[in-house]
């Protein structure tokens, strides 16, 4: 890709077409009124799926080894999440909706250990104020003495078992996996991104902490922008939803429109 | 392309212990792990100074002659293998006497001592210091750094040409020396073939049967055993030479 592109073309034209293509296909989303947790869910996923895009897109400066991949770490686990919920409406999205409200009142016991404790008394009224927020965020959805407090995994699986379920264990192994390595900062990201031989053989060229400068690479947006096409190809699955444009034609269609290298800005 | 042995399944020859895949060659009783650059590079790098500033044919003469002789002295006695410097280290001072006093009178003994006084002048626990106890020598610090990284570094990649060169004249001054035999029906290659055709099977061969030596001695547990005395030259080393100079981050 030409280092003289218009970046600023780019991500206007992106973001448009994100916002108009997301209204689009939720409208043309048709949930019997009797699942609407599962549009609850299902929505809030795909609007995050856009945002998590948008925003990448926004930050150009973010569109490097260090930092795209966490974005595109939380878009494929979001997938493999949607995946695996839409082949089943009834249960998973009530899994996901009851599992994410016991994470909140366990958080808001953790408040009140907090409060109780002699060092925390001068946060007191911040911490009430939290705890009240969302004591009322839970019991907008579901009284909080009927809500169970679920330590483990929210579908009771591993994201792998989940891919494979959902049948997207490429996805994981070749996309989730090692954008994983830098959500999570393990050996893998560390020693490429933030390291370099030292060039002392008396030291055996170990690795050092360095802070590397890495190219922006456009790539990472088109890898967002085909993660949201995944998405979108989910509701034509199971909503038989028609989308006038996809993410990935888009793309394309972008590409092939801009003037070609002589005449570029 | 070459043709994988997944047959649909990754780790296929891995076995799995709990969470874990252990590979095939971890799963062979008493295996052990060795490492070049750890154990042995710090006992060669007298070895790589010659090669680097006597030339291939000088060098070659010079180190096997001198591991000849360090035999000669100590016949019949249990000592490590005296083509690892660290070996020197656990000789008592009159053997060390006795072969100074035998090396002094090579006609290379002034050669070898010009080209392993940077490393006598670095490094504190120098296993061949005594060879030097009536050597006159001038050597700039900094220069003698730079020199024993040069040493150093010749080393660092085993597969180097010569790496390989050194490899291959530690186990080849064995063999001169008599204390390894080599079985008559194994067919060795001429070792000359590492300088004359250097990219020749018969030179990766030799090269090959010279790391898998100097492996298998790294690992070997019977010396211990048979009472040859262990030393700790080359983490000594190690330390020594982590001090001498910083971090290089190329900046």
């Amino acid at each position: 890709m030409d280092a003289t592109m218009d970046i600023e073309e780019l991500v206007s034209g992106y973001v448009d077409y994100l916002v108009d293509s997301f209204d689009e296909v939720w409208t043309k989303v048709k949930i019997p009124a009797d699942k609407l947790e599962a549009l609850s869910a299902i929505g809030g996923l795909l609007s995050r799926q856009i945002t998590l895009s948008i925003e990448l897109a926004q930050a150009p400066s973010t569109w490097n080894g260090h930092s795209a991949p966490l974005f595109l770490r939380s878009m494929t686990d979001l997938y493999i999440t949607l995946a695996w919920m839409m082949d089943d409406l009834e249960e998973r999205p009530h899994k996901y909706i009851m599992h994410g409200l016991g994470e909140a009142k366990l958080l808001i016991e953790h408040y009140k250990l907090l409060l109780e404790k002699e060092e925390y008394q001068e946060d007191k009224e911040d911490l009430q104020q939290m705890i009240e927020f969302r004591e009322h965020w839970i019991n907008s959805q579901r009284n909080e003495f009927f809500v169970e407090v679920d330590v483990g995994t929210w579908s009771n699986l591993n994201c792998r078992k989940m891919a494979q379920e959902a049948d997207c264990e490429d996805l994981y192994n070749f996309a989730y996996t090692p954008f994983s390595q830098v959500a999570h900062s393990m050996w893998p990201h560390v020693s490429v991104y933030n390291m370099t031989r030292c060039k002392n053989p008396l030291h055996k060229h170990h690795l050092i902490p360095a802070l590397l400068d890495v190219p922006l690479d456009p790539d990472y947006l088109y890898r967002s922008c085909k993660y949201v096409d995944k998405t979108y190809r989910l509701f034509e699955k199971h909503f038989e939803v028609s989308i006038k444009l996809m993410p990935l034609d888009w793309w394309n269609n972008y590409w092939e429109s801009i003037p070609i290298e002589e005449d570029v800005k | 392309m070459k043709k994988s042995n997944h047959q649909g399944k990754v780790l296929k020859d891995h076995k799995k212990v709990g969470k874990k895949f252990i590979p095939p060659l971890m799963q062979i009783d008493k295996m052990r792990e060795t490492s070049f650059v750890n154990d042995r590079l710090p006992c060669l790098i007298w070895m790589s100074s010659l090669y680097l500033r006597l030339g291939d044919r000088n060098a070659t003469k010079v180190i096997v002659d001198f591991i000849d002789t360090a035999y000669n002295c100590f016949e019949g006695e249990k000592i490590a293998p005296l083509q690892y410097m660290g070996s020197y280290t656990t000789l008592s001072d009159s053997k060390k006497n006795e072969l100074y006093e035998t090396l002094r009178t090579k006609p290379y003994f002034n050669d070898v001592l010009s080209n392993l006084e940077h490393q006598y002048h670095l490094l504190k626990s120098y296993p061949l210091a005594f060879l030097f106890s009536e050597h006159q020598y001038g050597v700039d610090r900094e220069d003698a750094i730079e020199m024993l990284k040069e040493d150093v570094e010749a080393l660092l990649d085993r597969l180097s040409s010569k790496a390989t060169k050194v490899q291959v004249t530690a186990v080849y001054a064995e063999i001169i020396s008599g204390r390894m035999k080599i079985s008559a029906h194994i067919d060795l290659p001429d070792f000359n073939a590492i300088f004359k055709a250097p990219e020749s099977d018969d030179a990766k061969r030799v090269a090959s049967f010279a790391r898998a030596h100097i492996n298998g001695f790294a690992a070997a547990s019977f010396l211990k055993e048979i009472g040859v005395p262990e030393n700790n030259w080359p983490e000594t080393f190690w330390n020594e030479a982590f001090d001498l100079d910083g971090c290089d981050n190329g900046y």
